[in-house]
């Protein structure tokens, strides 16, 4: 596998931690409260930053996200919904990960969400009025629909009792921020109209959600020019998610949405060619511009043990043994005394029983039968645990076998005893009593017949136990002698033999992992190639069974001999985990073999473990580690930082690149620099000309090092030759680029603000959708016609 | 360092303890010329570790409460933006005119340059049971040995996996 990353690595970043700082309380809202100053939202899919109009800086700039969560009031049984907006949520808090934001796309949709912004922006900027009764200005999506600034406006001025709304497009006033101050011979400070704005120019506004582009014609927003491209800074942190996770596994816990932000923000670079740059990743030429992230990883220390530390280790185990041993021989003997005393109780009991039937004997009873009639016996015997006389017999002769046998291990058997035992097993047995019919015996003679009885079968067991196990032995013994005798004959033949049906077993080994996987497979039921096969094998039965049917009348018989049932195995494919146990029991024995015998192949497994530790080598990534944890299965196995640490390489500029290649993401639309294409050719030359030496990149998805170069470079390729080309960047931060061209705008021209703004009055006359059209408006659109 | 994989996003790294290896160069990022302009933090007050998040009250006095009555109904299922669009009824208005669906960027009319699924590199090659693209040969066998889970994420991520609904 040549993809894999060596030792030489570029630098080693920290994983970034998310900061949680919750916006601040105002303090001073009574200075804005008597002027009455507008308050400037720029409303963004990512996040909203708001403030007054004429700050250089919003107060806030958050999250767009709510989260909500019931908690009980301590002491009252009471829960209260606690609402968290923002930046108030902390990344480890649980309502983050069920924190709803109230756009889709680029557009507000959730307008309870919206509400729940509104009011902690209201609410930590200040107001404490009875009505927010400050002129609004707002940002909104290009285009955006009628419906969404409908409800927008009626929550502004039924919700809040706003006394107007501007809507504006946050591109355009990105651009105002940066032409104003830039162009220093405009007169901005008082004028009506903007005509700081260029008078044509073309504004990119790569933001969270999509990226549009934006002319600029006559100091106008044109548009009917403008277009929208479905990829942003979102599409980005998911393909370097996406990336990450597949390469590395068992890292993804890590790459949180905020984390995956961080890690974009921090290490990727738009390329200046994206081909050349490719290729000199691809040739191993940018090795050190591949970034390390460390994970939070604890340092294993293992010191080596000195001789002394050794000793006292081997000490404490030697203690340790005796302690077990000395453990494991009073448990015998406490077993052995239980016993002894159940022996005790038994006789006695045997005792008693022919006490009982003596005793009834001479009273007159002349009864033969067994069945005790006493029920002080009949509960003393079941107490034992026994049903009736017979088994008590059993029990007892058992009881005292086991005895015999413990006290043997143990040591414990005197010396008669001892001696007892050996010529036991050497002793004829008879048993005289059992080839007297039972009538002729008297009652105790009765009991010792069946007491003899029982010894026999037992004896008999036994023996022919023993004669099992001498069998066996010899058995074992003729097939070593066997394998032996085939190797010394044909040496050379009978290795050949070893390895193909190891080899074979092998092969076998595989397929059934290989089956296993197929069939935890999660695709679906009817698709699965082990069920299609099933079904497969069940047809071509039913259809043998009825050609044969069809052949000769005779009536079903299947399943009357024992082989028919073995198609369930063939349908079913199951093997049975019996033959996988034999399987491995085989292949290790043959292993065994072959490296007592076979000095190539003691060779071969030394190399191959030397292999496969090489290829496992935490120094380099292996591709074929995919979905599995990448921790090897050694025991010894100590893990060092290399297995803590996620790369960065060609992502770097793939995560950023989709921008302009959005079939990189399946988003099957044209990219930025066909786009501007497209759009340049629907004006005359003129105009196109002054468009490309006013180029102007807002929103947060154009931070990248490297945009701007490349966006130059695109822009070469497609204007006609020595045509004048320039692009800017926001000079500060482009995320705050709208807000604080929003924020000049209506202050330095406020009274076109208040123009165009809508008032009260006018919404509830012309409706929701109603707009004034100025520089950085929209087009106004005709309310949405009703459908027939 | 298996277990990690199995914890809650948010909470596991939040638990371990960050390494003092002596030999490592950890080299915090330095703003240079190439690292991005970094952002203008807004006024805030101080950090606040020990005390609990701060939360936005729904009560507030600049709130009309008959408005909050209105739209008291926690079942009120918001239109999703398609829902929206189709509601605009676009199609009945003159052609000139711009409209969310109208100022979308069409498909491109050059052919899109196929990148390889593992590494990202340019990919001559399209495995034809997969359908992954590769740029080596070598990968090749990498590609077949994977299981049906593992294709589909790695198509997944340029929207060309299987999805049955």
């Amino acid at each position: 596998i040549i993809h894999f990353i060596n030792m030489q690595l570029g630098r080693v970043f920290p994983l970034p931690e998310p900061v949680h700082v919750p916006d601040a309380q105002s303090s001073d809202y009574t200075k804005f409260k008597s002027k009455h100053t507008s308050i400037v939202i720029d409303n963004g899919s990512y996040s909203c930053r708001a403030g007054w109009s004429g700050e250089a800086s919003p107060y806030m700039s958050f999250r767009g996200q709510v989260g909500k969560q019931r908690s009980k009031l301590p002491g009252s049984n009471e829960t209260t919904l606690n609402v968290y907006v923002g930046n108030d949520m902390r990344d480890a808090d649980l309502v983050k990960f069920q924190a709803k934001g109230a756009f889709d796309s680029n557009v507000v949709y959730h307008f309870d969400v919206q509400e729940s912004v509104l009011d902690h922006v209201f609410s930590r900027l200040g107001v404490d009025d009875s009505r927010v009764s400050h002129p609004i200005l707002m940002s909104e999506a290009v285009c955006n629909p009628n419906y969404s600034r409908q409800k927008m406006n009626e929550l502004l001025f039924e919700c809040y009792s706003v006394p107007s709304v501007c809507y504006g497009v946050d591109g355009v006033f990105g651009l105002y921020n940066n032409a104003s101050s830039s162009s220093p011979s405009s007169s901005s400070t008082s004028s009506s109209s903007p005509s700081s704005l260029p008078k044509h120019a073309l504004i990119i506004n790569s933001g969270h959600a999509c990226t549009h582009l934006l002319p600029i014609y006559n100091h106008q927003f044109h548009a009917i020019n403008s277009k929208r491209l479905n990829v942003g800074g979102f599409a980005s942190s998911e393909l370097l998610k996406k990336l990450a996770s597949l390469r590395q596994p068992m890292h993804r816990a890590y790459l949180t949405p905020t984390r995956t932000n961080m890690l974009k923000e921090e290490h990727c670079y738009m390329a200046e060619n994206y081909m050349d740059e490719l290729k000199a990743y691809q040739l191993g030429q940018r090795e050190d511009e591949v970034h390390v992230i460390q994970l939070p990883f604890t340092e294993v220390v293992v010191n080596p043990k000195t001789e002394e530390e050794k000793q006292k280790k081997a000490q404490m185990r030697k203690e340790q043994g005796q302690r077990l041993k000395e453990f494991s021989e009073k448990k015998r003997r406490e077993k052995l005394e239980e016993c002894e005393s159940r022996l005790a109780r038994y006789q006695e009991l045997q005792q008693d029983f022919s006490a009982v039937k003596d005793a009834r004997k001479q009273g007159g009873d002349d009864d033969d039968e067994d069945i005790l009639d006493d029920e002080d016996l009949l509960a003393r015997v079941e107490a034992e645990g026994l049903a009736d006389e017979d088994e008590l017999i059993a029990a007892t002769i058992d009881l005292e076998d086991q005895v015999k046998k413990m006290k043997k291990r143990m040591g414990l058997l005197t010396a008669e005893e001892e001696k007892a035992d050996e010529d036991d097993d050497d002793e004829v047995h008879t048993y005289p009593l059992l080839d007297i019919p039972d009538d002729q015996l008297n009652d105790t003679q009765r009991r010792e017949k069946r007491k003899q009885r029982f010894l026999k079968n037992m004896r008999d067991g036994r023996v022919a136990q023993k004669k099992r196990k001498l069998v066996d032995a010899e058995k074992k013994q003729a097939a070593v002698k066997a394998e032996e005798d085939k190797r010394l004959a044909n040496p050379a033949q009978y290795l050949e033999e070893l390895r193909s049906k190891r080899k074979s077993l092998l092969d076998k080994r595989d397929q059934r992992v290989k089956m296993k996987a197929q069939l935890q497979a999660t695709s679906s039921g009817s698709r699965r190639t082990v069920d299609r096969q099933r079904l497969r094998m069940l047809t071509q039965l039913e259809g043998e069974a009825q050609s044969k049917r069809k052949k000769v009348d005779v009536e079903d018989n299947f399943g009357a001999r024992d082989e028919d049932w073995q198609v369930y195995l063939a349908v079913t494919g199951d093997s049975a985990q019996d033959d996988e146990d034999d399987d491995e029991a085989q292949i290790i024995q043959l292993e065994e073999l072959l490296t007592k015998h076979d000095p190539e192949f003691a060779a071969e497994q030394q190399q191959q473990q030397q292999m496969n530790k090489d290829n496992s080598n935490s120094n380099v990534i292996n591709l074929t580690n995919v979905g599995t944890d990448g921790a090897s299965s050694s025991s010894t196995y100590v893990p060092t930082a290399r297995d803590y640490q996620i790369f960065l390489g060609v992502e770097r500029i793939r995560v950023p690149e989709i921008v302009y290649q959005p079939p990189m993401v399946g988003v099957e639309q044209m990219g930025l620099t066909e786009m501007i294409m497209h759009t340049l050719a629907r004006y005359s030359k003129e105009v196109q000309d002054e468009m490309s030496q006013n180029v102007y990149c807002t929103g947060g998805n154009v931070g990248f090092p490297g945009f701007q170069k490349r966006l130059e470079n695109e822009l070469m390729a497609i204007r006609p030759f020595q045509s004048v080309l320039r692009v800017q960047v926001a000079r500060d931060d482009p995320m705050l680029d709208a807000w604080r061209g929003m924020s000049k705008w209506s202050s330095e021209c406020n009274e076109t603000f208040k123009k165009v703004s809508v008032t009260r009055q006018e919404y509830d006359e012309m409706g929701g959708h109603y707009i004034k059209k100025y520089f950085a408006s929209n087009e106004p659109l005709p309310a949405t016609p009703s459908t027939n | 360092p298996l277990s990690m994989a199995s914890k809650e996003k948010g909470k596991a790294p939040a638990k371990r303890k960050l390494s003092a290896s002596k030999d490592e160069d950890v080299d915090i990022m330095s703003t240079g010329e190439s690292s991005r302009p970094s952002k203008k933090a807004p006024a805030t007050a101080g950090m606040d570790a020990p005390a609990p998040p701060a939360t936005t009250p729904q009560q507030q006095p600049f709130k009309n409460p008959n408005y909050k009555n209105k739209h008291e109904s926690k079942k009120k299922i918001w239109r999703q933006l398609k829902t929206i669009l189709a509601a605009e009824n676009y199609s009945s208005r003159p052609v000139d005119l711009p409209t969310y669906t109208n100022i979308e960027a069409a498909i491109s009319l050059m052919p899109s340059k196929k990148y390889c699924d593992f590494t990202g590199y340019v990919a001559p090659y399209r495995d034809a049971k997969t359908h992954m693209r590769y740029c080596s040969a070598d990968l090749y066998p990498i590609i077949r040995g994977l299981s049906d889970e593992h294709v589909q994420a790695y198509l997944a991520v340029r929207r060309a996996n299987v999805v049955l609904k």
